[in-house]
């Protein structure tokens, strides 16, 4: 008699969908916004992980946080209040993935997609759990992402990416503060730094353990969340949740958030 | 940068800021700077026992790579960090081979985040020996009052206290050194509680230690957000109906305690720390300890069977019967039992990772069985070995190194030679002699020197 195949988990699918999304070219939306998120955080940090000038290796975190920063003032989102924002999502995920691999490199796209495709099924987890208890779904799915989006920049294998995942996850937890629009660049580096600092320990061999989100006194144990696999793994082979990103910048809306995915919510 | 703008002078946050300023500015008593320094001592020997690990050099590696050089120190290396970077590694270090402090009643172990925190503004900031004692040990007082306000139930829903009270903790020691007023204060450890680290998943991997390390460098970064002034408008989230105690516990203290400084019998929860005589969880401790007392009296070749009652948490926490490494040995009481009985000893060499895959230990292993008993309570161990002459018993209710037995002087020093003879025969004296001068020290310099590498003071 054969054994029944074994399914994978939640962590196992993210890992593999990850390091195997295919490098075709997605929707011009999204490649539009990050490139626009390139441009600013580029502006705003002098210097690109291939910038002769800069010493490699060296405070890669922080050249994160300053690129979130920077993307955050720019894409004027600090004044988004929606739950599920996708451009809010996206920043951390852009920021450390940009610090960690050169942004015009078509497979740091890749590596971002990836990361979001990963982060918005997340965040819709967290949602679930409703307002009550103010966890951020959104900076919280966006922590794990930039985990998972670096470990595949750096072409981490399985395990390091599932090490990534998990050194991510542990740092992810952050509460929703919406009368407070100045801290959001603030957290928006803090949580990009948190991506980078995962990403590296995972490569220097910082073990992490196997079920982060799924297994006992995990991130949806602590959190109290009974979660459906049927959202947390939906569709994720056809990345569709990128179709509503756009760069609102050409058309001058950078005052308020437009990630097309809500509509307009400033901030009281 | 705006001016600051926020108003919140009568929130839980104010309050303990008030708290904090008084006690550092007027000193703290003297029974609290002793044991301040009893923690700082241990804390200290065991993140440099732990400094030459091949975990360790990868952290510092991936610490420089992530935020760069600097000026603060790490514990038995040569290396100098970026603040961040440091409180990252220097938290890690003192948790990793799990030979730290424990506070029993929330289950944490406040100063490795507290060491790590005064590191961190090391030697940036010009403090007196003094001052850097009361703010590691005012750090100390506020992890554990945290953790008092949320506990038992934080731990019980899969936090890992420690971690997740880190922040603030770190936050505490940055925000006194760095000079901060009540206000600045105030706001410094309302942005450490905008990130709550810390998972129980991570029990049994180098995460734990990783965890403890981000959690103390969120506490940084919150004191430099403040510094450069980017807190004006900072949250409120401690104190209730605020996220901060409701969300991560379901029976959250009405508010924060810390000892008033107009109350001088207000009790301090510092003097409740315990220091770990064996490098594994505190829940193991006391089966341990039933293992050596029984070891000169079992013959290992007749042994039969191993049987171990504790209380059913200690067997959730403890109860890895066959552990693949170090990190999982010093959370598996079958393994500690097996080579407390073999060696008549419990330290690191009998965690090492080529001692938990020895063929011998395994099988001796494979004999533990554990029993939970609901009727004990969580320190107590009864431990039967059965042998092909008959049953011994030994019962353990409050370990060695508990909080009514705990480590006297000489056995501390004992322990910190243990930690750091195999590395440098001086540094033990080195470091024994710069922690107990430091209340009268003008500066901190020659501590820092022998907390860093022993052979780099040579």
């Amino acid at each position: 008699m054969s054994a029944a195949p074994r399914t994978p988990s939640v962590e196992d699918a993210y890992v593999s969908f990850v390091l195997s999304l295919a490098p075709t070219t997605p929707e011009r939306g999204p490649i539009e916004l990050l490139d626009a998120l390139a441009s600013s955080a580029l502006a705003a940090g002098g210097m690109s992980a291939t910038d002769p000038e800069a010493t490699p290796g060296d405070g890669l975190a922080d050249r994160a946080e300053s690129f979130a920063r920077a993307m955050m003032m720019d894409i004027g989102s600090a004044s988004c209040a929606s739950p599920a924002c996708l451009a809010e999502l996206l920043v951390p995920i852009a920021a450390s993935t940009f610090a960690l691999a050169a942004p015009e490199d078509e497979r740091t796209t890749v590596a971002v997609l990836a990361g979001l495709e990963v982060g918005v099924r997340i965040a819709e987890t967290i949602l679930t759990i409703g307002s009550e208890r103010c966890w951020s779904a959104t900076w919280t799915a966006a922590a794990i992402s930039s985990g998972l989006a670096g470990a595949r920049a750096l072409g981490l294998d399985h395990e390091q990416t599932t090490s990534a995942l998990s050194l991510a996850t542990t740092q992810a937890p952050t509460f929703e503060i919406p009368t407070t629009p100045g801290i959001r660049p603030l957290r928006a580096g803090w949580v990009s730094a948190a991506g980078v600092a995962a990403t590296l320990a995972a490569r220097g061999a910082i073990m992490g353990p196997s079920h982060p989100l799924t297994g006992p006194n995990g991130l949806f144990h602590v959190l109290r969340l009974e979660h459906d696999e049927r959202i947390l793994l939906a569709g994720l082979d056809a990345t569709t949740r990128l179709a509503g990103l756009s760069d609102s910048r050409r058309e001058g809306q950078w005052a308020d958030c437009r990630c097309g995915q809500h509509e307009r919510e400033d901030c009281p | 940068m705006t001016q600051a703008t926020w108003s919140a002078a009568e929130s839980p946050a104010h309050r303990l800021a008030g708290r904090l300023l008084r006690w550092y500015e007027q000193g703290l008593p003297d029974q609290v700077r002793q044991e301040a320094e009893r923690c700082l001592l241990n804390a200290a020997a065991a993140g440099m026992g732990g400094a030459g690990d091949a975990a360790a050099t990868a952290l510092v590696t991936a610490g420089l790579q992530a935020h760069g050089r600097g000026r603060s120190p790490v514990l038995g290396r040569p290396e100098l960090l970026h603040s961040t970077g440091a409180a990252v590694v220097n938290a890690f270090l003192v948790t990793q081979n799990d030979f730290d402090d424990a506070h029993t009643a929330t289950i944490v172990h406040p100063g490795s985040v507290a060491i790590a925190g005064v590191l961190s503004t090391t030697p940036r900031i010009d403090a007196r020996g003094g001052d850097w004692l009361s703010a590691f040990a005012l750090a100390c007082e506020a992890q554990l009052a945290l953790a008092t306000a949320i506990s038992p139930s934080h731990y019980d829903r899969g936090w890992h206290s420690t971690a997740t009270c880190a922040a603030m903790g770190s936050a505490v020691a940055t925000g006194l050194l760095e000079g901060f007023d009540a206000d600045r204060l105030a706001r410094c450890l309302e942005l450490s509680a905008l990130r709550v680290v810390g998972l129980r998943v991570a029990h049994g991997t180098l995460m734990k230690g990783f965890q403890v390390g981000c959690a103390a460098a969120n506490g940084v970064q919150a004191s430099q957000a403040v510094a450069a002034g980017w807190a004006s408008d900072a949250p409120v989230l401690l104190g209730l109906p605020k996220p901060f105690l409701t969300a991560v516990t379901d029976e959250p203290s009405p508010s924060i305690g810390f000892p008033d400084p107009d109350q001088p019998s207000d009790p301090w929860e510092l003097l409740q720390l315990t220091y770990k005589p064996y490098p594994a969880g505190i829940v193991c401790s006391a089966g341990i300890e039933a293992a050596l007392e029984l070891g000169p009296h079992v013959d290992l070749t007749r042994i039969r069977g191993v049987r171990l009652r504790v209380h059913p948490l200690v067997v959730e926490l403890a109860g890895n019967p066959d552990p693949m490494d170090e990190m999982q040995a010093r959370v598996s009481l079958p393994h500690g039992v097996a080579a407390a009985l073999m060696d008549g000893a419990a330290g690191l060499p009998q965690f090492a990772r080529a001692r938990v895959n020895d063929p011998a230990t395994r099988r001796l292993r494979r004999l533990v069985s554990m029993v939970p008993d609901s009727e004990l309570a969580r320190p107590t161990a009864i431990l039967e070995v059965t042998t092909e002459d008959g049953t011994l018993t030994s019962r353990v209710d409050e370990p060695h190194g508990g909080t009514s037995r705990p480590l006297s002087e000489d056995e501390l020093h004992r322990k910190v030679r243990s930690l750091l003879e195999p590395i440098d025969p001086r540094a033990a004296d080195r470091l024994i002699e710069a922690v107990v001068s430091l209340s009268d020290a003008v500066d901190t310099e020659h501590l820092v020197s022998a907390l860093r590498q022993p052979r780099w003071n040579r």
